[in-house]
């Protein structure tokens, strides 16, 4: 397995955003999870969803979904593993 | 002769025509019907250097004339049977010197030397002949400098392509046609906008694993799949995922459903 930090970014206080990353080989085997760098304790910050196209036989998009669900801003960076 | 490019330049080309690869039970123009390697290599070819030479490339096209057979996933039967075929060439400048290469996303993933290519074919005895971009039909040297014939080959194979993905079959690729991996637990099909939900039982409960979704039949411009994971502690030691899949397209799509054990 190996992991990466594909993007940063930033979510305004109760918004949602997608964000898409692309020519990802179709085969590997990859998930998706965020983490907030602009510490607020007390409750969670961001939830996601991911959802994949096959752009062709070989590569996919993914497509991710960041919820901001506290009243302030959140920073967080899109983190990858892959896991085959 | 025309000007080499790099292999970077190739793969770049090669991408600009992949991406136009129809979604196969909507197949709706301008896209090309790669994913119908059946008939009609010459539409698709004279569009392919349409778009290649509108972005600057100078390609040039190869037929092969012989007893073809081509292994590919997006025929029922795994092989295509062809007397003849065409693709766009690109002259590539790599370090051993300067390569034709082909362009056919019907047949390969990215770019391939002419040798390559001629070697998937399944005709030792085939015959290379080469002609410029304007050819669009190699017998009688056929032009068409309108595309109006090569927007008439495209549409028929598109259709084709739609009634073969409306078939039980449903749409490429076809599974019998791939060979089992790692980490696929199923594959199947959902319908158009369709949530339903399979579940697997008889894992350690003990084991950390991880499930992924991944389409099979390629549809560029949008998200296509999404998935939700829940599980039942079926036992002392087991446990069952039920896993739900959202076809979020209006086409049906291919999918396979995969896992990871991260731990013991």
């Amino acid at each position: 397995m190996w992991t990466g930090v594909q993007w940063t970014g930033v979510v305004n206080p109760g918004a949602s955003h997608r964000w898409f990353t692309w020519g990802w080989p179709a085969p590997w085997h990859v998930v998706w999870y965020m983490m907030p760098t602009s510490p607020q304790p007390g409750a969670p910050q961001v939830d996601w969803n991911v959802a994949v196209e096959r752009a062709n036989g070989s590569e996919c998009t993914y497509w991710i979904t960041v919820m901001n669900l506290t009243n302030a801003p959140v920073t967080f960076e899109g983190r990858f593993a892959v896991l085959n | 002769m025309p000007t080499p490019v790099t292999p970077q330049r190739a793969a770049q080309l090669f991408d600009l025509v992949n991406a136009r690869i129809c979604c196969p039970a909507s197949a709706a123009a301008p896209c090309i019907p790669f994913d119908y390697p059946d008939d009609g290599c010459w539409g698709r070819a004279h569009e392919m250097c349409r778009l290649m030479i509108n972005d600057g490339a100078d390609p040039a096209k190869v037929w092969i004339t012989g007893n073809l057979t081509a292994a590919t996933q997006n025929n029922p039967g795994c092989h295509v049977n062809w007397g003849w075929h065409v693709a766009p060439t690109l002259q590539v400048t790599t370090p051993t010197g300067v390569e034709t290469w082909v362009i056919d996303p019907s047949l390969f993933p990215g770019p391939v030397p002419q040798t390559t290519w001629f070697g998937s074919q399944g005709d030792p005895n085939a015959v290379l002949t080469p002609s410029s971009a304007a050819i669009f039909y190699y017998w009688g040297s056929i032009t068409d400098p309108t595309y109006a014939q090569t927007n008439q080959v495209l549409a028929t194979y598109r259709n084709a392509l739609r009634l073969r993905s409306a078939t039980a079959a449903g749409p490429p690729p076809y599974a019998t046609c791939m060979t089992s991996e790692p980490g696929v637990q199923w594959r199947d099909m959902i319908g158009s906008n369709q949530t339903h939900t399979w579940f697997t039982w008889g894992w350690g409960a003990d084991w950390k694993v991880l499930w992924t979704i991944m389409p099979l039949t390629p549809c560029p411009g949008g998200a296509q799949l999404t998935w939700d994971v829940r599980v039942e502690r079926s036992g002392p030691t087991d446990c069952t995922y039920w896993i739900t899949v959202t076809n979020l397209t209006g086409d049906p799509v291919k999918f396979e459903g995969r896992y990871d054990v991260l731990a013991w």
